[in-house]
């Protein structure tokens, strides 16, 4: 572990630091950031991950009721009831005759 | 332009007015963000975003501290941010270092310094890392004093902190300093 006098030894670099800033191009390379940020806000909140699962989720849950109902109509449907009915009384009437 | 009409220039939305603030104050806040953040990218980017900030909520200061006290505070919140941010990604690395991509590198802040001679270089990398395993408002209040040359006046205001905490932080901060670094020959 250093002493103070060793820890001030050492941090006498930092006065030897010479500020550095940014280039000339740093205004342009801000406004084209900015420009650029403000065409997509609009749309950059739906982009944002809570917002695509959300909807991802309600895609999935409406195909999922989709399907139920779809088997569902399949079964109990008057319909196909009809349909079904109508073909063995077809079958039943059909003669024939040569 | 004096600040007051700086400040209602930036409040009416006119481009001369912020291009003057940006050319006032980048190199500064530039400066700042680059000891704190040791990465060149990584400090443009948030200077970038402190910049954006202060252009879309400049409706929002209440002038109850001067316009660069103001700006730099959003500064160093940009940092903290993106300080917390870069330590989630170490632990993620740490976690999962077949999923996470190496950290990019960038140019430190010790390599983009000219004012250093070659063999104060190592001194500086040593102190430089040191100084980047410090607590994050132990790093903040330490580089602000003792790299950007701040009083202990000015940290207050920017750290929202009183006089006493700041000193405390500074006297936490050179304790894990000396215990971090190794003496030089």
């Amino acid at each position: 572990m250093l002493n103070n006098e060793q820890l001030e030894k050492q941090l006498k670099v930092l006065s030897e630091l010479k500020e550095v800033g940014t280039d000339d191009f740093f205004y342009t390379r801000l406004r084209a950031r900015m420009e650029n940020e403000s065409g997509n806000s609009a749309w950059a909140f739906r982009l944002k991950p809570v917002w695509l699962m959300t909807v991802l989720l309600l895609m999935l849950a409406f195909n999922g009721w989709m399907l139920v109902a779809n088997n569902q109509t399949s079964v109990t449907s008057p319909v196909h009831d009809a349909i079904a009915s109508l073909a063995v009384q077809y079958e039943s009437n059909t003669v024939v005759n040569y | 332009m004096t600040e007051k009409e700086l400040i209602q220039g930036l409040r009416e939305g006119d481009e001369l007015a912020f291009r003057m603030l940006v050319d006032q104050y980048r190199n500064r806040l530039y400066y700042a963000l680059l000891n704190l953040l040791q990465d060149a990218t990584e400090a443009e980017d948030a200077l970038q975003e402190t910049f954006i900030q202060v252009y879309q909520s400049i409706a929002s200061f209440r002038e109850e501290s001067g316009l660069y006290t103001w700006v730099y505070r959003i500064a160093t919140r940009k940092a903290l941010e993106r300080m917390r941010k870069q330590k989630s990604m170490r632990r993620l690395q740490s976690l999962l270092p077949w999923w996470m991509p190496d950290e990019k590198k960038s140019v430190d802040a010790v390599l983009l310094n000219p004012g250093l001679q070659a063999e104060r270089r190592e001194t500086a990398n040593a102190l430089f890392r040191a100084i980047k395993t410090l607590p994050e408002n132990q790093r903040l209040a330490f580089t602000l004093i003792r790299i950007q040359g701040m009083d202990y006046e000015e940290v207050c205001k920017i750290m929202g902190l009183g006089v006493k905490a700041v000193e405390s932080l500074m006297s936490r901060a050179k304790e894990n300093l000396k215990r971090k670094l190794k003496p030089n020959d």
